[in-house]
């Protein structure tokens, strides 16, 4: 397991927080990379959500705001200009519409494994958790973008 | 000026060349100090570079691709796809096109409190940005 998902992996126990993450570790090619799965939960609904920690310097939290499935009924030109509209209001956070046509939501930072802090995406996640139930409610439940 | 602002001005002095970065403090609360550049692209084309450190954790930078680009409604869709397929490409920078300056811009928050500050990772982002902003400008073309 590389250096800062230790460290995560220990804040997590520390903080007993191991029932709110699903861990697992990966080798692609010859990059380490392990996931921290959780869920944002909106009204019946729950988003997936990864803290993705790797070797070098990238930090990367993605929320999966909509699946393929869900954004089959929209209309992908009007997802677009949504998107653009989100990217340019909300400064700490990225959007895309992946391969598969599903919104993504990452949180990306960079820091050396001397100075990483878990404390710092520990209050991310919550951030993340409030705001990602804001932007679902603009993308699929049509609230106007007020951020 | 704040302390993230100071660390990054004593980084400059031995790791970039003098001039390279134009300075403005604002007289604000936050004690916001601007960084400005221009990324010389090849013969006739530098682009505006932005770098913004505050007392609060957030650092920005951002380099403003294309500026007054004009987009007739039926270009949009097709600028709006081609800058979403940047923002799958390249995952650690954001793209967007800015509808009231008419400028397309690439962003990247650096989200660090003060005493973990590393402005060596800027300048890696910086070498990152310009190494990749051909490719990028290419493809916007």
């Amino acid at each position: 397991m590389n250096k800062k998902a230790e460290l995560f992996q220990l804040f997590i126990h520390d903080n007993n927080l191991q029932k709110a993450f699903h861990v697992s570790e990966h080798y692609q090619d010859t990059r380490n990379f392990v996931l921290f799965t959780s869920s944002v939960e909106i009204e019946a609904r729950r988003l997936k959500l990864a803290v993705i920690l790797e070797e070098g310097l990238p930090t990367l939290i993605r929320v999966w705001i909509g699946s393929p499935e869900c954004c089959e009924s929209q209309d992908t030109k009007k997802l677009l200009r949504l998107i653009n509209e989100l990217n340019l209001n909300y400064k700490s956070f990225k959007f895309f519409l992946d391969e598969k046509k599903g919104v993504l939501m990452d949180w990306i930072n960079a820091t050396s494994d001397e100075l990483f802090d878990p404390n710092l995406i520990h209050f991310m996640l919550g951030i993340i958790n409030r705001e990602a139930k804001t932007v679902y409610a603009v993308v699929f439940q049509g609230h106007v973008l007020s951020h | 000026m704040n302390k993230k602002a100071q660390q990054f001005m004593n980084y400059m002095q031995t790791n970039f060349n003098e001039g390279e970065f134009a300075l403005k403090e604002l007289q604000d609360a936050r004690h916001t100090t601007l960084f400005y550049a221009y990324i010389k692209v090849g013969e006739d084309l530098s682009l505006k570079c932005l770098v913004l450190m505050d007392d609060t954790q957030n650092i920005l930078l951002r380099v403003n691709l294309k500026e007054w680009a004009v987009c007739l409604p039926l270009d949009m869709d097709n600028l709006l796809s081609t800058i979403n397929q940047l923002n799958c490409n390249y995952p650690l920078f954001k793209f967007y096109y800015d509808v009231a300056t008419r400028t397309i811009a690439l962003e990247m928050i650096y989200v660090a409190q003060d005493d973990r500050f590393e402005p060596k990772i800027l300048q890696n982002y910086l070498a990152w940005i310009i190494r990749y902003i051909p490719d990028m400008l290419q493809r916007l073309n």
